[in-house]
């Protein structure tokens, strides 16, 4: 597809294209791939911070359950943010904490992660 | 045998290429960012979960996300799947529910509302005139 980009700055362009040349590649292929990193490293970091909360929860679990079972308890940047009476309390511990991926769950609460049937609904007509 | 008068409001026309699928326009609020989104699900009678999202959609909304081990597990005929899970308030027509969204653990997603909210609500699929509509009492 084409893209007409507006507002570049001149000197980023000019390197783009400076570095692009001596790696033989036209722009748009320099582009590309810049855009297909830039994706990648912020799939990376949404990803690595999943999985510090769950490792934080984790470590914290069984003092959790034992100290705190009924109550709310908030995970982020890798650690646990505070425990709370209620959800919505859960919820202000993690936006005064002014991030953006929680974990935020019920300590104790046996959860079913039984979710039954998935038919073939979803499917549709590819081509081949 | 009582019969009762149901009246269609918010009809929304079939979504896609054809065959079209029956669509409602379903909105989505995060419980700590507050950040709110309406858009237009997949009705899936297939699928037995909550709102399934497409996974950047999903990656705005999950602020309150179920540690892993909370996740659930749903069988296919290719096998299990595994979905991530989020606290979300979910708005369709008059319906507020504080309940779930997810998206796949590997892979993209769709948007699709699946039996687990279906189940709160009452809607009419009018194929002749390819409209999907809620129902409330006439």
């Amino acid at each position: 597809m084409d893209v007409l980009l507006r507002g570049i700055a001149k000197q980023t362009y000019g390197r783009l294209k400076a570095e692009a040349a001596a790696r033989g590649k036209r722009i748009s292929e320099a582009l590309q791939e810049a855009i297909e990193v830039w994706l990648y490293t912020r799939e990376k970091q949404i990803l690595s911070e999943w999985e510090a909360n769950n490792r934080a929860y984790l470590q914290a679990k069984r003092r959790l359950f034992s100290e705190h079972r009924g109550r709310y308890a908030a995970f982020g940047c890798g650690r646990l943010l505070g425990v709370a009476d209620n959800f919505d309390e859960a919820c202000n511990i993690v936006r005064s904490a002014k991030i953006h991926r929680s974990i935020i769950t019920k300590v104790g609460e046996e959860e079913n992660t039984t979710g039954g049937e998935w038919l073939w609904s979803s499917l549709e007509l590819a081509t081949a | 045998m009582a019969v009762e008068l149901l009246r269609t409001r918010d009809c929304i026309e079939y979504a896609g290429s054809e065959p079209r699928i029956p669509a409602l326009n379903v909105t989505v609020h995060d419980p700590v960012t507050k950040e709110k989104s309406r858009l237009l699900a997949a009705i899936d009678t297939g699928f037995a979960g909550y709102l399934l999202m497409r996974k950047e959609l999903y990656e705005r909304f999950a602020t309150a996300e179920l540690p892993a081990e909370s996740f659930m597990v749903y069988s296919t005929m290719a096998g299990p799947v595994v979905l991530r899970k989020a606290r979300a308030t979910i708005e369709i027509g008059k319906l507020t529910v504080q309940a779930y969204i997810e998206t796949p653990q590997h892979g993209p997603g769709r948007d699709l509302i699946g039996r687990r909210l279906l189940h709160g609500i009452n809607i009419a699929l009018l194929g002749e005139t390819q409209n999907c509509c809620l129902l409330e009492k006439a």
